[in-house]
């Protein structure tokens, strides 16, 4: 019956398209990029925006994405419908800024106010305030490891490589591997307490 | 840790709050670790978006200076070009929606009796309501025939609307305005208008003389 094999190919890709995002797909990701970043543009550009403000604003909502992908907390139902949810996300976080201080004396405040409590919905779905907040702290203090702690809790843990590969990519024993993680971890944990 | 070894974990965390704040501390640094590292990737990403124009650049120099590649390239670009041709409506279709968003308007404030009618009908443009906007700058328009911003509002609605033809005329007169504030925009939408009505050449022209990165993005989309 056709309609059935539509709905199982629908659910197919659905499928494949969260899990290549939860598995950092490069391919899948970087044309997510390339699919949306323009359109995103255009619109920060026409409503008072740079162009470095439309990078800005479009990677905090690619980030914001991938973070609600990666924790179950979206689900696209096929690739226009996380283009919409990825550019839905981006004009949100550039009205907030049309709305913060900066902008707060001018007569287009009411009209932004308007539109933003409409779609304040989808910024809910993200972490909790406190949550996000420590997370970040992380972000930063990763920044300021060194680089052989970055590649190695990145093998780890954005590649999701097994022990045993991560052993043969850096030529050491499995539990050296295991080690160096432990000890990288602490080191970020240190960078993060100290920065409290 | 096995099946087993998990279970009596569990079993643990349920009744330890010291417990599941430490598991919760480890769950967030380690998505911490995820997301910093996916923010490089993003950084990554927007580095080859922007490198692509030199890439394109470089390709072509191979070519001029091999002419056994440039024969190959030619075979390619002949049978890319045959499947583009039939492919051309779709995909200057798709290039169309993937690129407009209709232009946000200008700031009303009604309280000026001056501009009463313009604002008003930029306030049904606003809503969307595309034919009477039409109408009430229609009538301002014939007093002004030549007036830059009205011709470049009368534009975008009708491009709005899904009427790219009657678009044509009132953009030109804008972007023929060399003075005109709107002149970038207006030939990026009348380079829109162009390419929804399949007129390529035309559309990379008018695209060209709108000094925006937009335009810039849809004219390297059409050479792809």
């Amino acid at each position: 019956m056709p309609e059935k094999s539509t709905l199982q190919k629908d659910y197919s890709s659905q499928e494949k398209l969260v899990k290549s995002i939860q598995a950092n797909d490069d391919s899948v990701l970087k044309s997510l990029y390339n699919d949306n970043f323009y359109k995103t543009e255009q619109y920060i550009l026409t409503n008072s925006g740079s162009v470095d403000e439309a990078k800005d604003i479009f990677q905090e909502a690619f980030v914001a994405v991938w973070e609600n992908v990666q924790d179950n907390k979206f689900v696209p139902k096929n690739e226009s419908a996380l283009n919409g949810y990825l550019y839905t996300i981006a004009k949100n976080k550039w009205l907030n800024h049309l709305n913060s201080v900066r902008y707060r004396k001018t007569n287009s405040f009411e009209n932004h106010v308007q539109t933003l409590t409409n779609t304040n919905t989808i910024e809910n779905e993200i972490f909790k305030e406190e949550d996000t907040n420590k997370i970040n702290e992380v972000v930063s203090a990763f920044d300021s490891l060194g680089e052989a702690c970055k590649k190695l809790l990145s093998v780890f843990y954005y590649d999701n490589k097994s022990l045993r590969d991560i052993s043969k990519l850096f030529n050491v024993t499995e539990a050296s591997a295991r080690n160096k993680k432990y000890r990288c971890i602490e080191k970020l944990r240190t960078l993060v307490l100290k920065s409290n | 840790m096995n099946t087993n070894e998990r279970e009596v974990f569990e079993e643990k965390l349920k009744d330890n709050t010291t417990l599941q704040q430490q598991v919760k501390d480890i769950e967030t640094i380690l998505f911490g670790v995820r997301k910093a590292i996916f923010k490089n990737k993003a950084n990554h990403f927007h580095k080859t978006l922007i490198n692509k124009d030199s890439e394109i650049k470089a390709d072509k120099k191979v070519f001029n200076l091999n002419f056994k590649h440039m024969s190959i390239a030619a075979s390619v670009v002949l049978l890319l070009g045959s499947v583009w041709f039939f492919n051309q409506k779709k995909s200057n279709s798709t290039l169309f929606d993937k690129y407009y968003i209709e232009d946000r308007g200008l700031e009303t404030n009604m309280g000026e009796t001056n501009n009463y009618t313009f604002d008003d009908a930029m306030v049904d443009y606003k809503h969307g309501k595309y034919d009477k906007a039409i109408e009430k700058w229609n009538l301002l328009q014939k007093n002004q025939p030549k007036n830059d911003t009205l011709n470049y509002f009368l534009g975008v609605a009708h491009l709005a609307n899904k009427d790219a033809d009657k678009a044509i005329k009132f953009l030109e007169t804008t972007a023929n305005n060399s003075e005109s504030t709107f002149l970038n925009e207006a030939n990026f939408y009348l380079g829109l208008s162009y390419l929804k009505l399949d007129k390529t050449d035309l559309a990379i022209e008018t695209l060209q003389k709108s000094n925006s990165e937009r335009s810039k993005a849809v004219i390297e989309a059409l050479k792809e």
